[in-house]
């Protein structure tokens, strides 16, 4: 996750912060723009995963 | 995991760097009120060596270490009336760095108008002795309601612990290691000399919710056989932003102060208040107390709560390297928080206030916690006593006895 989903900035500026962390077979980014001050996560996963309701 | 960059950034905490700027924005504690006396002593706070003292005038002042004429130590120094001598050419300065005297020069110099030393401004509450490092005007000392209640006991446990802070911080919102650290480790400690688990500790965790608000995060959980209707997690407790835990209930409430003295080191202030329903008598005096890390043979104290705290705490490393850790969602308690310290740290470098700056004189700032917690009160004071650092204080006994508990067998 280098970019801002939100505004666009660069993420890489220093004063940004992103995470990564680690759910199932996902990859999960939590980040934080510095400059629009958003707080995002990015998933990165291999399959998307729904739900049925019952019938 | 996290870039070694950004490591770098929330765990430095010296002169200009961002965490640093930011941590400069808070008064912290730098001594109990007994080290500030006639004798100066040497104190270090986010990597400045400082010297603090009591003058003959009651004034407490904390200087830079080394004095500005040939940089000898100021603790090598005596009080006077007003100010401090060097020991070495007999230079006074005063609590604002001012120089009175240089008997050595000219009785017609001008010179001492001229010399300065760094001094910070000093405050004293509730016991302690607050410092503040940062640009001018300082903010308010925030009087949070443990350091001005005044029908409560207290006593000051305190210990300097060989890592970075924010390792011992991240702690605070990681409510799951208390199932395991303490329920499952402690536990097994436990069995192996032949005893019973800790029965709280080692309930599930159901739900835990972390909330930024006011004062730093809100941390609420639901453990096994309890509901969202249970203080713990209809109140919760909080991390008070940037440098505190609270913890506590039934009457005993505990500060844990986590305060950087360089990168490296953290002093561990347990700051203890004990108040019984209708509040306490007076106490003439605060007692302080080191709590021991080691036993007799040297090795690390794990056989209580707090003591498996601070070993975790220590061996993930004088500066965990968090670059190669793996996080997951169990963490996001400490992911918060790491986020919150990067957008503060950002708020100073736009030069704004921070979260937690008292710019008002107020009486009292009220913090949440829960009241009933772990069952009953006078089995949950025993316990405490036992598994925090209370087990060392001077005046556990008295404390039960302040209750009407029983002692401790
Ligand atoms: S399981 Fe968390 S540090 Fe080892
Ligand atoms: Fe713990
Ligand atoms: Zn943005």
């Amino acid at each position: 996750m280098n970019f801002c989903p939100v505004c666009g900035a660069d993420l890489r500026d220093g004063a940004s912060f992103v995470q990564e962390f680690w759910v199932a077979q996902d990859r999960d980014f939590l980040g934080w723009c510095a400059t629009c001050t958003t707080m995002s996560s990015v998933v990165l996963a291999p399959t998307v995963v729904g739900h049925e309701p019952e019938h | 995991m996290l870039s070694p960059e950004k490591n770098e950034r929330l765990t430095r905490v010296g002169p200009g760097t961002p965490m640093g700027d930011l941590l400069r924005r808070y008064w912290w504690p730098i001594a109990t009120h007994d080290m500030a006396t006639r004798v100066p002593v040497k104190r270090r706070l986010l990597g400045e060596d400082l010297v603090l003292y009591r003058d003959g005038s009651g004034t407490v002042g904390l200087l830079a270490e080394q004095c500005p004429h040939r940089r000898a130590a100021l603790w090598l120094g005596c009080t006077e009336r007003t100010g401090l001598r060097c020991g070495y050419h007999g230079w006074v300065f005063d609590a604002d760095g001012r120089c009175l005297e240089q008997p050595g020069e000219p009785a017609d110099s001008t010179f001492a108008a001229r010399i300065r030393t760094t001094a910070y401004p000093v405050q004293e509450l509730g016991g302690l002795v607050f410092a503040y490092l940062g640009p001018l005007p300082a903010p308010e000392l925030p009087r949070y309601d443990l350091f001005v209640w005044d029908d409560a006991w207290r006593d000051i446990g305190h210990a300097e612990l060989p890592c970075n802070f924010l390792q011992i911080m991240e702690n605070s919102v990681d409510p799951y290691h208390v199932e395991w650290l303490h329920g499952r480790y402690g536990s097994f400690l436990r069995e192996l000399d032949g005893g019973a688990p800790l029965p709280v500790v080692t309930k599930k965790h159901v739900k835990v919710a972390f909330e930024v608000f006011e004062h730093g995060i809100l941390k609420r959980r639901v453990l096994e056989g309890h509901t969202e209707e249970d203080d713990d997690w209809k109140v919760g407790h909080p991390l008070v932003f940037p440098h505190m835990l609270r913890v506590g209930a039934a009457g005993l409430a505990t500060f844990q102060i986590r305060v950087p003295i360089d990168d490296e080191t953290t002093w561990h202030v347990w700051y203890q208040t004990y108040r019984p329903d209708g509040g306490a008598p007076p106490q003439t005096s605060i007692p302080t107390y080191e709590v021991p890390l080691v036993d007799e043979r040297g090795e690390w104290l794990r056989d209580y709560v707090d003591g498996q705290d601070i070993v975790a705490w220590i061996t993930q490393g004088r500066i965990s390297d968090r670059s190669r850790e793996h996080l997951g969602k169990s963490d996001l308690g400490v992911i918060l928080l790491r986020k919150l310290y990067s957008e503060q740290m950002a708020r100073v470098a736009a030069g704004e206030d921070p979260i937690c700056t008292f710019r008002e004189p107020h009486d009292v700032i009220d913090l949440p916690m829960e009241k009933d917690k772990f069952g009953p009160a006078a089995q949950f004071r025993a316990m405490w006593c036992r598994e925090s650092s209370i087990r060392f204080s001077p005046i556990r006994d008295e404390v039960l006895d302040l209750f009407g508990d029983p002692a401790l067998a």
